[in-house]
C-alpha cells in the first residue's frame, strides 16, 4: 500500500457550506487567489495534461512529444496485449485477496480492543499499531526472509520441529497477498475501530435482551450497523492496494509477476537495456487513473450513504463493552498469535538480520556472529549519510510547501471573502490527484520535467514537488476540516480590534489550528520518507533518498545493510508518529502547572 | 454618530436571490444607544455587520462619526479592521488561547502603543467593566457573565467611535441578564458611548434605547423612542411586535382622517380611537391590555367601556391576566393583583382615553 495513514478524502467533502463573512474587498486577495490557482493548477492539472497528451503520441522508442505524431497507437498497443489483462487481473486479485485479509484482521482487532472486557487492551492496542512505523518495504524485506524457500526461519523451524510446512512460495501473487494484507490491517484498524467507538451499545444490549448470543449479535446487529462505514474502509483500501507499489514493486521484482503499478514503473524503467516507452506507460498510466477514479467515485458515494446512518450522538455515551466471559482466554490466545505474525516475527528478523553479514538460523551459537558491522557499514558508505541529509531536506521541503500552500488554501476555501465559483475551482484542483496514483504522479512528473525547462529534473526537489502534488488534498482536507472548527466570530473578533487579515491568521487562527497544523506536518514528514515509487521515477543516482537507498540494497542483495536502515527508519517512524501525543501531553502538564 | 443610508444587499445569486436588506436607513446619534429590533431574518444581524465591514451592502451608504466607512457611489469601501469600532458578538468569540489581558490589550497592540500603556488602559478596561484583579486568568477558565465582561472590556478599550453590540445579552440567564442590562446603561452614560444594539427581545429594547428601529423583512417599518413606539405605533407590526396587544375587528367609519378621533364600535361597545394609516387590508381596533381599569356594571353602554364575561383568568402575581369574551369576540386585559373578577361572571372595563388607535387600511 502506499502507506497512506488517511482518513481518505473524507475531510474536504465533510466541509458544510458556510454563510461566510463578505466584508470590504482585500486589495491583495486576488493575486493571492490567483497565485493559488495557478500553483495547484501547475501540481495537479499539467502533469495530468502532459500523461494524456503523451499517451496519443506515437513513442516507442522516443522521448516524449519527439515525433509530434498523434496517434491512438499507443492505446491500441495496451488494450491489443492479452498481457495487459493478465496485469489487471493480477492487480484486481491482488487488491481483493489484501483487503479481505487485511479487514478481516483489522475488524477482529477493533471488535476485540473497542467493544469487548478483552484484558491487557492497552497493550494489544499499541502492538497491533506498531507495524505503522514499518516502512512496508522493509516489512516486505522482513518477510521474504522469513519464508525464504530455502532458508526462511519458518518453514526451518518447522522442520526442526518434524512437522510438515506446506510448500507455500512467498514469491507469488499469494505472498504479496500475505504481505500486503497484514502490513494494511493496522492502518484499517485505526479506521475500523474509529467506526465502532460510535456503535450505540444499546442497540447491542437490545439484541441480547432479545435473546441473542455474543456473536449472533456481532453478526446480526453491530456488523451490519458498521456496514456503511465498513464499506467505505473496504473500497479505501481497494483504492490504496491497486495503487501501491512497494510489496507488488519488491516481491514481483524476484517472483517476475506483474501488477498494473509497477508495470508502469517497468515501462519507464526497464531493465537490461531495453529503452522506455513512455508512450505506452503512459496509456496504462491513464487506465489506472480511470480505475482509481471510479473507486473514489464510489468512496465518496458510500461515505455520504454512511453519513446518513451516523450513530454519533452527542450525548457522548461511553459503549459498554461485550462480555466475553469464557471466551477471554481462547480469543486472547488468537489475538497474541496473531500480534506474533503481524509483530514480533517480522520485527525479530529484521533485528536479527541487520547484526549479521550473512543470514545465519537463530541458535545460541549464532550469537556469536552477531555484530554492528552493517550500522557501521551505512555510517562509513558516503551514500547513506547523503541519503539522509537529502531526505531530511524532501521531507522539509514537502512538509513546509504542502502545509504552507494548505494553509493557504484551506483559508481561501473556508474563510476567504472570495466568491464560491472560485472556492469550488480551488477545491477541486487540490482535490485532483486524489486520484492520481503515486506511480502516475512519478511518471507524469517525470515526463513533463522532460520537456519542461526547469532545472529541478534529477534534484531532491522534483521529489519534493511531486510528494507535494500527491499529498495536498489530504492536508488541505484536515486543514479545512481544521479550520472550520474555529469559530468564525473569533477570527472577525480580531478583524474588528484592528488586526489585519495576515495578522488575524499569524494571532488567532494559527495559534488555534497548531494541534491540526503539527499533526499535517508529521503527517507529510512520515509520508515523505516511506515513500517509494514517487522517489524511485524522479530520483537520480547523484540525488538519493532512504527509500530508494533501501530500494537499491535490496537490488544489490545487501540484506544486512538494508536490515539496519530499516530498524532506524522504524526508530524514527515511531518517535515521529508518537509525537503528538508527547507533545499533547506535555502541554497539559505545562498547563496543568501554571494552573 | 453613525448614519446609514439606504442600505441594500441580497444573497444567493440568479433566480435564488434574496434580498436580506431592502434600502435599510437610520441614524444614531453620537452619545445614544440606538437599536435594531426584530424577529430572526428581518436583516438586523446584517445591517449591523455591515456597520463593522464584516458584510459588505450591494448599495448604499455608511457614515461613522465624521468618515464615510462605506459608499457604493464613490466606491469606498473601509475594511474592518480600519473602522475604529468596538463590538461585542453574540458568542463574545474570546480567544482561548489567550488570558484576560492579553484579550483586552489585542485591539492596543494595532496601534503602536507602548507596553506600559497598554497595561495601564487594560486595566482601566477591566475595572470598568468590574473585573479588576482576573487579568492574568485564561480565557477558558470565565463563567460565561465573566466573558461577557471581558467582551465589553476588549470593545471599549480603545475608545472606538461606535460600540457595536449584537445580541450580547442573550446568552445570560435571566438575573444576570438584568445586571448587565443596568451596568450597561451606566458604562454608556458614563463613557458617552455611541452604541449601535441588535437585539430580538423588545424588552431589552425598550429599557435601554434612546431610538429604537423595527425591523422586518430586511426593512425597517418604524423607528422612534421606544415610548412612543410602544404606545403609539403607527402600524400593526410595531403594536404586535412591542408587547401585548388586542385587536378588535370593526366596521370601517365614516369619515376617517388619518390622525383624527373617531368612534367605532366593537362587539364590546363603541370606543374612541385616534386614526391610523396601516399596511394591512383589515379595521381593527387596537389597545394594550394595561390601559382599562374595571368599571362598574351600570357604566356599561357609555363611550371607552367595555361589556363581557370573564372567559379565563390567569394569576401572574402582580397582576391579574384576565380574558373577556363577548360572543366570538375576545380581548385581553390586565388588571391589578386586587382586581380578581370571577370566571364566568358579567364584566365591564373602561379604556383609558387615548389609549386606542383605530388602524384602517391605505386608501
Amino acid at each position: 500500500m502506499s502507506d497512506r495513514v488517511d482518513f481518505g478524502g473524507v475531510a474536504l467533502d465533510a466541509v458544510p457550506p458556510r454563510r461566510a463573512g463578505r466584508g470590504a474587498a482585500v486589495s491583495w486577495l486576488p493575486f493571492v487567489l490567483g497565485a493559488a490557482l495557478a500553483l495547484a493548477a501547475y501540481l495537479a492539472a499539467v502533469p495530468l495534461f502532459v500523461l494524456i497528451a503523451s499517451s496519443v503520441n506515437a513513442s516507442g522508442a522516443h522521448l516524449p512529444f519527439e515525433t509530434g505524431v498523434v496517434t491512438l497507437a499507443n492505446y491500441a498497443a495496451v488494450l491489443g496485449d492479452p498481457s495487459t489483462y493478465r496485469l489487471l487481473g493480477n492487480s484486481a486479485v491482488f487488491a481483493i485477496g489484501s483487503t479481505v485479509l487485511g479487514l478481516a484482521i483489522a475488524v477482529f482487532f477493533s471488535w476485540l480492543i473497542e467493544r469487548t472486557d478483552i484484558p491487557a487492551r492497552r497493550f494489544l492496542f499499541v502492538a497491533v499499531l506498531i507495524p505503522m512505523a514499518i516502512p512496508n518495504m522493509i516489512y516486505t524485506t522482513s518477510w521474504l526472509q522469513l519464508l525464504d524457500a530455502h532458508t526462511g526461519l519458518v518453514q526451518v523451524t518447522f522442520q526442526q520441529l518434524g512437522v510438515p510446512f506446506p510448500a507455500l512460495d512467498i514469491l507469488s501473487l499469494g505472498g504479496m497477498i500475505f504481505i500486503q494484507g497484514i502490513a494494511l490491517a493496522s492502518h484499517a484498524y485505526l479506521l475500523i475501530a474509529a467506526a465502532f467507538q460510535t456503535v450505540d451499545p444499546t442497540w447491542e444490549e437490545q439484541s441480547a435482551i432479545s435473546g441473542k448470543g455474543r456473536f449472533a449479535t456481532l453478526r446480526r446487529v453491530t456488523l451490519p450497523v458498521l456496514r456503511p462505514a465498513l464499506l467505505s474502509v473496504v473500497i479505501f483500501f481497494l483504492m490504496v492496494c491497486i495503487e501501491t507499489f512497494d510489496v507488488p514493486g519488491m516481491v514481483g521484482l524476484s517472483a517476475g509477476i506483474q501488477v498494473l503499478s509497477t508495470r508502469i514503473y517497468w515501462a519507464t524503467h526497464p531493465e537490461g537495456g531495453q529503452l522506455p516507452d513512455y508512450g505506452v506507460a503512459s496509456a496504462l498510466a491513464l487506465i489506472l487513473v480511470v480505475i482509481a477514479f471510479a473507486l473514489i467515485q464510489l468512496y465518496q458515494a458510500q461515505l455520504k450513504r454512511g453519513r446518513r446512518y451516523v450513530t454519533i450522538t452527542a450525548r457522548g455515551f461511553r459503549p459498554k463493552r461485550v462480555a466475553l466471559g469464557g471466551w477471554r482466554l481462547p480469543l486472547l490466545l488468537v489475538a497474541l498469535a496473531l500480534l506474533f505474525v503481524m509483530v514480533a516475527l517480522p520485527l525479530f528478523m529484521l533485528v536479527w538480520r541487520s547484526l549479521l553479514h550473512y543470514y545465519v538460523y537463530p541458535s545460541l551459537a549464532a550469537l556469536g556472529l552477531v555484530g554492528l558491522d552493517a550500522y557501521r557499514d551505512l555510517i562509513d558508505e558516503p551514500q547513506v549519510p547523503a541519503a539522509v541529509a537529502n531526505t531530511a531536506i524532501m521531507a522539509a521541503a514537502t512538509a513546509a510547501f504542502t502545509v504552507g500552500f494548505s494553509m493557504l488554501a484551506a483559508w481561501l476555501t473556508v474563510r476567504a471573502p472570495i466568491g464560491g465559483g472560485w472556492r469550488r475551482l480551488l477545491r477541486t484542483i487540490v482535490l485532483l490527484p486524489q486520484a492520481v496514483p503515486s506511480v502516475v504522479i512519478g511518471v507524469a512528473f517525470m515526463i513533463t520535467y522532460l520537456r519542461v525547462p526547469v532545472p529541478i529534473y534529477g534534484t531532491v526537489w522534483i521529489i519534493a514537488l511531486a510528494l507535494a502534488t500527491k499529498f495536498m488534498a489530504y492536508t488541505t482536507g484536515s486543514l479545512s476540516a481544521a479550520q472550520i472548527q474555529v469559530a468564525g466570530e473569533l477570527e472577525e473578533a480580531a478583524l474588528i480590534a484592528g488586526a489585519g487579515q495576515f495578522k488575524t491568521y499569524r494571532r488567532i487562527m494559527m495559534p488555534l489550528m497548531a494541534p491540526a497544523l503539527l499533526n499535517c506536518t508529521l503527517w507529510v514528514v512520515i509520508h515523505a520518507i516511506r515513500e517509494l515509487v514517487i522517489a524511485l521515477t524522479l530520483y537520480s543516482p547523484s540525488a538519493q533518498v532512504l527509500s530508494t537507498q533501501v530500494w537499491g540494497l535490496w537490488q544489490g542483495g545487501q540484506i544486512d545493510d538494508l536490515c539496519a536502515l530499516g530498524v532506524m527508519l522504524a526508530l524514527l517512524l515511531a518517535v515521529l508518529l508518537t509525537l503528538p501525543s508527547i507533545v499533547t501531553q506535555a502541554a497539559a502538564v505545562v498547563r496543568g502547572a501554571r494552573r | 454618530m453613525i448614519v446609514a443610508t439606504g442600505l441594500e444587499k441580497s444573497y444567493g445569486e440568479g433566480r435564488q436571490r434574496v434580498p436580506v436588506l431592502r434600502r435599510v436607513s437610520f441614524q444614531a446619534e453620537g452619545g445614544t444607544i440606538f437599536t435594531l429590533l426584530g424577529p430572526s431574518g428581518s436583516g438586523k444581524t446584517t445591517s449591523l455587520r455591515c456597520v463593522a465591514g464584516l458584510e459588505s451592502p450591494d448599495g448604499g451608504e455608511i457614515v461613522l462619526g465624521a468618515t464615510t466607512v462605506f459608499s457604493s457611489a464613490r466606491g469606498i469601501n473601509l475594511a474592518a479592521n480600519r473602522r475604529r469600532i468596538g463590538m461585542v458578538f453574540q458568542s463574545y468569540a474570546i480567544w482561548p488561547h489567550m488570558t484576560v489581558a492579553g484579550n483586552v490589550a489585542f485591539p492596543l497592540e494595532n496601534r503602536g502603543i507602548g507596553a506600559a500603556q497598554i497595561r495601564a488602559r487594560v486595566e482601566r478596561a477591566l475595572a470598568l467593566v468590574g473585573l479588576e484583579g482576573l487579568a492574568a486568568r485564561d480565557a477558558p477558565n470565565l463563567s460565561g457573565g465573566q466573558q461577557q465582561r471581558v467582551a465589553l472590556a476588549r470593545a471599549i478599550v480603545d475608545d472606538p467611535e461606535v460600540l457595536l453590540l449584537d445580541e450580547p445579552l442573550s446568552n445570560l440567564d435571566a438575573r444576570l441578564r438584568w445586571q448587565m442590562r443596568q451596568e450597561l446603561v451606566a458604562l454608556q452614560k458614563r463613557l458617552g458611548l455611541t452604541i449601535l444594539y441588535v437585539t430580538h427581545d423588545q424588552e431589552e429594547a425598550l429599557a435601554l434605547s434612546h431610538r429604537v428601529a423595527l425591523m422586518r423583512d430586511g426593512a425597517i417599518v418604524e423607528c422612534g423612542a421606544p415610548l412612543d413606539l410602544f404606545e403609539r405605533p403607527t402600524q400593526r407590526f410595531t403594536a404586535e411586535f412591542l408587547g401585548l396587544a388586542n385587536f378588535l375587528p370593526c366596521a370601517a367609519p365614516r369619515e376617517a382622517a388619518p390622525g383624527g378621533t373617531v368612534a367605532v364600535d366593537t362587539a364590546f361597545g363603541r370606543f374612541r380611537a385616534r386614526v391610523c394609516v396601516s399596511e394591512r387590508p383589515e379595521v381593527e381596533l387596537f389597545f394594550r391590555p394595561h390601559h382599562v381599569t374595571l368599571a362598574s356594571a351600570d357604566a356599561a353602554g357609555e363611550a371607552n367601556v367595555g361589556a363581557g364575561t370573564v372567559a379565563d383568568l390567569a394569576c401572574l402575581g402582580e397582576i391579574n391576566d384576565v380574558t373577556v369574551a363577548r360572543g366570538e369576540a375576545r380581548v385581553r386585559l390586565r388588571l391589578h393583583a386586587s382586581q380578581r373578577p370571577a370566571p364566568g361572571a358579567a364584566i365591564a372595563f373602561r379604556l383609558e382615553a387615548d389609549a386606542a388607535i383605530l388602524f384602517v387600511p391605505p386608501r
